[in-house]
């Protein structure tokens, strides 16, 4: 073991980055222990303490910056003085465009108004209040947020003509901008306010699709709707797309808001000069009819009627996929015990529509976020019947990206559900837009072809059917995806809502059989 | 390249060097140190600045590095091909006047706390083993015996102002603007000016004289303000100081709650 002190004269860098750098080079292999500080004679005395000292301590004077390092031997020593140059050049690289905190940041780009914030969900509250005082609009990915933050927040912001878009906010899309998981669509005169991010984007792709457009795309967060928020940010969204000149007709996606809340919302709608039409999933509709609102059941439906407004005739959706599935050929494929339907969604509200229409249709269907607790999964990582898994649940995301950016955890389930003898259909969604994964279609293919193939050898039958949410403006390349996706031998829906009637279809015949 | 020094804070005004070099470039503002190991800080048009400021109208650092020689001649400051002209520079006001303390200032420092409380973490005396535990047992010398005290932790910290240095700084900062224990100043000054420049780095060596002169930045006064008169104002003040520097702003919060606690509990000589 060597020990030795490298001194930089009259040069510094920030404690939090020598913490850093310190704790860095102490876990490399070849290093014991490393200390870093300016040479007051308290840090050389501490270095000293640390074991760490040689006769070159006594050069440094306190505006000198010293490395004391205990390692393997003069070329660990070496490596780890590299180390360290090589770690103040990428910080020096990345600090042109990086900042200290918002403020800072605020202050060198003035014109700045949007902060986007993902931190741990103890400091997004506090990082947002700061972005709202410095005069900018927030999108905050980040939930465990207090609700009583949330409130003072979404208050905050109004009164300073700000929004504030979350907690738990997956996607907006505002003067053509895709911000956070949003797919890239044409510019149009639809807005949309939604408390659910996979439920824009099914309605916002489905315009696009049918060649219509999004005006703004305006993301609440999960927990807008509820009695505590009271629908705050929704009625500021309402009026905003009141006033801009760009949006003609105005929709509102959410799960079904609490009582108060959809009192709030059903007078700001009554108020609105612009037609309104309101898809709250598994919400109450006949207080929506009964105040003349305009409704959909599904998000099918829900951007029929959009498109009918906007153009001021009825619409025949345009078909993606020339998919036709052979129910009854494929029924006899199957294996005696083979019976159960596997949805594993990374779209929460594509999860609940799912869930709506199996309800709807008197079918019991499994959750992880079932509609009735007699439905809850008992554990969330095991199947039981037919299953639906929103895996993009806290459950499945503590410590770890969405599987929508990173679809790694939704393999590893989907060659459970695979090699389960009592599977018959895997439902898959793919989510496409910036800041999504790359090409989530390659990711699964892989997993798809060899399960297929080994159930295929085990007599069974193993059907894959899947839908793409996602634009041909995406960077994933929508195409593409698709081809992958059916080269691997998977049957590809136009909407999550004639999948999941697929699905059904398919289970109820087997069990007719 | 051609700028004006548009304004100048009142406790350097005189520019009273010949040469110099410039040491630390950051995003908006750069350090002069002069061959009388004082500090002076250029910089580019901003609103926040430090108590040794020179605010000139630069609209950013480009180009200047450490090291550079800096010339001080005719009301001009030269570094390289730099030229920053002072003759129409105005006088910043930067010395404070004492503070009336408000009867709610118990309860106002509980809020603080409160606030600075989760950030605490970003400060090397809370994580580093060895540094909190000398600071820890620096501090208890501290409320014995100042000389002692300065000598166990001015310089202790890793930083360009060591950890300890800021807390000091926060204690200081605090018995100045309400009016409490001069001697704990009268004391610091002391140290500083016999042992300030062997034991801790020129800026914070720097920061603490001014400091305990009643040169106080607006961000450690506008907490302490808002903690003596207007609670409304405690959490923005104090987020804003936490952001300063990167460890610095947590560590003089805790400097002005140590202050707090040392006058209401006496721990002093």
């Amino acid at each position: 073991m060597v020990i030795k002190n490298y001194i930089e004269k009259n040069r510094y860098y920030d404690s939090v980055f020598l913490m850093k750098i310190a704790r860095k080079l102490s876990e490399s292999d070849n290093v014991e222990n490393a200390s870093i500080g300016m040479g007051t004679p308290l840090n050389k005395e501490t270095i000293t303490d640390l074991g760490l000292n040689t006769e070159d301590l006594k050069n440094a004077g306190p505006n000198d910056l010293i490395i004391a390092i205990k390692a393997k031997d003069d070329a660990s020593f070496d490596k780890a003085i590299e180390e360290f140059y090589r770690l103040v050049n990428e910080k020096t690289t990345a600090s042109k465009n990086s900042y200290q905190s918002i403020p800072s940041a605020k202050n060198a780009n003035p014109d700045a108004n949007l902060a986007i914030i993902s931190v741990a969900g103890k400091f997004a509250a506090l990082e947002a209040r700061r972005a709202l005082m410095n005069d900018m609009n927030v999108f905050m990915f980040s939930d465990n947020v207090d609700i009583k933050d949330e409130v003072e927040l979404k208050k905050l912001a109004i009164e300073k003509g700000k929004f504030m878009m979350g907690p738990g906010c997956g996607l907006s899309f505002i003067n053509g901008v895709a911000i956070g998981l949003c797919s890239m669509v044409n510019r149009g005169d639809i807005g949309i306010v939604g408390a659910s991010g996979s439920g824009i984007q099914e309605v916002m792709v489905l315009l696009h699709r049918n060649g219509f457009g999004i005006s703004h795309a305006i993301g609440t967060g999960g927990r807008d709707l509820s009695d505590e928020v009271g629908g705050a940010t929704m009625i500021q969204s309402i009026k905003a797309l009141e006033e801009d000149e760009g949006t003609k007709i105005i929709a509102l996606i959410s799960k079904p808001p609490s009582k108060s809340a959809f009192i709030k919302v059903i007078d700001e709608i009554k108020k609105c000069k612009k037609k309104v039409v309101v898809h709250f999933l598994n919400g109450d509709n006949n207080l929506l009819k009964e105040n003349g609102i305009l409704y959909g059941e599904t998000f099918d439906e829900t951007a029929n009627i959009l498109m009918e407004l906007s153009s001021g005739k009825k619409i025949e959706p345009k078909k993606i996929f020339e998919d036709e599935l052979n129910i009854d050929e494929e029924i006899k494929k199957f294996k005696p015990g083979q019976k159960y339907l596997r949805a594993i969604l990374c779209g929460g509200a594509l999860t609940d529509e799912t869930l709506i229409y199996w309800n709807k249709n008197g079918k019991d269907l499994y959750s992880n976020v079932a509609l009735n607790d007699n439905l809850m999964l008992k554990d969330p990582f095991t199947s039981y019947k037919n299953s639906i898994i929103d895996i993009g649940d806290e459950a499945f995301t503590k410590g770890r990206a969405h599987v929508a950016i990173d679809p790694t955890a939704r393999v590893n389930r989907f060659i459970k559900e695979a090699r389960d003898k009592e599977t018959s259909v895997i439902y898959l969604d793919f989510l496409l837009g910036y800041a999504l994964h790359p090409d989530p279609a390659s990711v699964m293919a892989k997993a798809i072809t060899e399960e297929k193939e080994r159930a295929k050898k085990e007599g069974r039958n193993l059907v894959v059917i899947a839908t793409i949410c996602g634009s041909d403006l995406d960077p994933q390349d929508f195409y593409k995806q698709a081809k992958i996706l059916k080269d691997a031998g998977v049957i590809l829906f136009d909407t999550n809502f004639i999948a999941a009637k697929n699905a059904f279809e398919i289970i109820n015949k087997l069990e007719e059989r | 390249m051609n700028f004006e020094i548009t304004d100048i804070c009142e406790n350097i005004f005189d520019l009273n060097f010949e040469y110099g070099r410039v040491s630390g470039v950051f995003n908006n503002c750069f350090n002069i140190i002069t061959e009388e190991s004082k500090m002076l800080t250029i910089f580019k048009k901003t609103q926040k600045f430090s108590t040794r400021a020179l605010i000139s109208n630069m609209e950013n650092i480009n180009g200047i590095f450490d090291d550079m020689k800096v010339i001080n001649k005719d009301k001009k400051i030269f570094i390289d091909d730099f030229c920053f002209d002072y003759k129409n520079a105005r006088k910043i006001k930067t010395k404070r006047e004492i503070l009336n303390i408000s009867e709610n200032i118990d309860e106002n420092f509980l809020i603080f706390e409160d606030i600075i409380k989760p950030h605490l973490e970003k400060s090397p005396l809370f994580s580093e083993g060895i540094i909190k535990k000398k600071a820890d047992e620096g501090f208890k010398k501290l409320y014995k015996n100042y000389k002692e005290g300065f000598k166990s932790l001015i310089g202790l910290g890793i930083g360009l102002t060591p950890s300890c240095d800021d807390v000091i700084s926060g204690i200081s900062a605090y018995f100045y603007l309400c009016g409490k224990n001069y001697d704990f100043n009268f004391h610091l000054k002391d140290y500083l000016e016999k042992y300030g420049d062997k034991s801790t780095t020129f800026v914070s060596k720097n920061l603490l004289y001014d400091t305990l002169n009643g040169y106080i930045n607006d961000s450690v006064y506008n907490v302490i303000y808002s903690i003596s008169k207007n609670k409304n104002d405690i959490k923005k003040y104090t987020l804003n100081l936490i952001d300063y520097g990167h460890s610095s702003g947590v560590e003089t919060c805790l400097g002005i709650l140590k202050g707090y606690k040392m006058t209401k509990n006496k721990e002093l000589i």
